[in-house]
């Protein structure tokens, strides 16, 4: 997918946020398993059946989700910024630095922990979706003012 | 009216730039907006009378609309408004004061309306956009007022060009591009699938009840028939009398059977058209233009960037268009079908999907019942999408978007060659940001046939 362009990988912090969100959510899943176990003893069989089903699909989903975390990735051309993601489904955003009205880093309490930012950016159409999930924050911040300079320098009206 | 301050009809037309202090809207103002709770209030009191009146029914609505008149005559006498040479500046309020200035050049479009009750008594209301910001409006001002106001505000605002001269009341020359034929308009709404659609549900649910012997079908029926005609008339009392004449900086459009609005185009804000074909218009080879126009109407789907041509014969749309695209013609844009292999994802629609980049226009093409052809001006798309599935990537396919400002244009170019679309992606993109991103500047790179228009 445009392999000429300068691709940059995310943060590996990504990769871990979402194996921890798949974590917590499994043992969430497990603790349910538990209790139902402790509630309807007769049904300790099918249970047990369950939870090994369970530990598959996350053994089989934690594959998934690094690979789909590691698959972000971006890179700044001279003119427009390239986001692309997915691994079953190829997703490519191409946004002109002329257009970008604001560009927006963000970071919710379990990003800061493993030390990723987002950075969005915003045009003047609601349904662009240029985000990249997994920086680290000072090269978030400073790819905002990066983008913003650009931005400025190429502006155009609308 | 009052002797003390200078009213909208003594202000005038004469100076309103020198008007350096505050005007009023028309006195009528509060008879007009307290026109519909006399309205309902009157309904209300008639039912009340036949259902067998009681006294206090008879003392509430006085009072009503006694009030409702004094709270509209408040309302009015709190309504200021000043045009500075650098801001517009709206007082309103009774009780919370609200001040509203707007940069003049800021502006980016003063549109002129009458709502139904306003046009009985010759008076309009100013719609003023501004770009990223909130707009106002002044309601109610005479015919005239309105005009010259929205003249001198787009005047000051430094968007009218010369050419366009003064009287607003005298346009010397109105050059008619477009004007809908009326009877066309009839026949096509009733055409429209979303018209049809529930028209045939009624006619089917009579015939069911009739066959059935049932009265109980009418309470599926009713609803159907109402959305039939409230769709239906809306369509045509909408795009009534639709007529397209040139203006400053592009068109401007009067449409509408009883409120009538009137809206101005500018074409270097156009983002975008679709030209819309609904199956059975073809037949009869009619087609809708909608336009998105950036800064319009925006968060308010009624005053609408909306319909530009609400039915036209394709040939009109086909001149009509190079006016409205600053003399770029969609015509000459050569469609690429998509490949072949498409037709694995898509059996139906693959032969009808059509992308096309000209040297100042995107243009893509699809839909099998309502054909849907998108035309973009090259340096307008906001940012561009490209995805690939996996049956996609089987194929070497991949589907492209075009994101734009909110509004009817989407173009999409669905289940291209993959290597074309991810060129066709970033050469998008590339051609605005070229140094010269004036449209006629671009003619020197390559055979640009299209600017004998502009």
């Amino acid at each position: 997918m445009v392999p000429g362009a300068p691709w940059q990988p995310v943060s590996h912090g990504l990769v871990r946020l979402r194996l921890w969100l798949l974590a917590g959510w499994s043992a969430v899943a497990l603790l349910a398993l538990a209790l139902s176990a402790w509630w309807w003893p007769g049904a300790r069989g099918w249970l047990l059946a369950a939870v090994v089903a369970l530990v598959l699909l996350v053994g089989g989903a934690a594959v998934l989700v690094a690979r789909n975390a590691r698959s972000w990735a971006y890179a700044e051309r001279a003119d427009d910024l390239l986001v692309r993601h997915g691994i079953m489904q190829l997703r490519l955003e191409v946004v002109p630095y002329g257009r970008m009205q604001l560009v927006d880093v963000s970071a919710g309490p379990l990003q800061r922990r493993v030390g990723i930012a987002t950075v969005q950016m915003r045009t003047a159409a609601p349904s662009t979706q240029a985000r990249i999930p997994g920086l680290e924050p000072a090269e978030a911040a400073r790819m905002r003012d990066r983008l913003t300079e650009r931005g400025e320098a190429q502006a155009a009206g609308l | 009216m009052s002797g003390v301050e200078p009213g909208p009809d003594a202000g005038g037309s004469a100076s309103p730039v020198a008007a350096e202090s505050f005007r009023r809207v028309h006195p009528v103002t509060p008879l007009l907006r307290s026109g519909l709770v006399v309205v309902a209030v009157g309904t209300l009191l008639v039912r009340q009378l036949l259902e067998g009146a009681d006294a206090s029914t008879l003392f509430v609505v006085p009072v009503a609309v006694v009030g409702a008149l004094v709270l509209g005559a408040a309302s009015w006498w709190f309504t200021r408004f000043r045009i500075s040479p650098s801001e517009l500046r709206i007082d309103s309020g009774v009780l919370v004061r609200r001040q509203r200035r707007m940069r003049i050049e800021r502006i980016q479009a003063v549109e002129v309306e009458q709502p139904l009750l306003a046009r009985l008594f010759g008076m309009a209301e100013l719609r003023i956009e501004v770009a990223a910001g909130e707009g106002g409006t002044l309601a109610y001002l005479t015919l005239r007022d309105a005009e010259s106001l929205r003249h001198t505000l787009l005047e000051q605002a430094g968007t009218a060009s010369p050419a366009d001269h003064s009287d607003p009341q005298m346009p010397a020359a109105v050059v008619t591009l477009f004007r809908v034929d009326d009877s066309r308009l009839l026949a096509a709404t009733l055409l429209r699938t979303d018209v049809l659609t529930p028209a045939l549900g009624a006619v089917a649910g009579v015939v069911a009840t009739l066959l059935l012997g049932r009265v109980g079908g009418v309470a599926i029926v009713v609803p159907l028939a109402l959305a039939t005609v409230g769709v239906a008339w809306k369509g045509y009392t909408t795009g009534f009398g639709t007529t397209l004449t040139r203006a400053e900086r592009g068109l401007r459009l009067r449409a509408g059977l009883l409120d009538v609005r009137t809206q101005s185009v500018p074409t270097g804000r156009v983002q975008g058209l679709v030209v819309v074909e609904p199956l059975l218009w073809r037949w009869f080879g009619w087609a809708r233009v909608d336009v998105t126009v950036a800064g319009a109407g925006s968060g308010e789907d009624e005053h609408g960037t909306g319909v530009l041509v609400p039915v036209a014969q394709r040939r009109e749309v086909d001149a009509l268009l190079p006016l409205v695209l600053d003399g770029a013609d969609p015509r000459q844009v050569v469609l690429d079908p998509a490949p072949r292999r498409a037709r694995w994802v898509d059996p139906v629609g693959a032969g009808v999907l059509g992308v096309g980049l000209g040297d100042r226009l995107l243009v893509t093409r699809r839909g099998v019942l309502t054909r849907r052809t998108d035309v973009v001006p090259l340096p307008k798309p906001q940012s561009v999408h490209v995805a690939q599935g996996p049956v996609q990537r089987l194929l070497r396919l991949a589907s492209v978007q075009v994101h734009l400002p909110p509004g009817p244009v989407g173009p999409q170019g669905a289940h291209r060659d993959a290597a074309a679309a991810w060129a066709l992606a970033t050469s998008v993109t590339a051609w605005r940001t070229r140094p010269d991103r004036s449209p006629p500047a671009g003619a020197a790179e390559g055979d640009d046939l299209a600017v004998a228009g502009g």
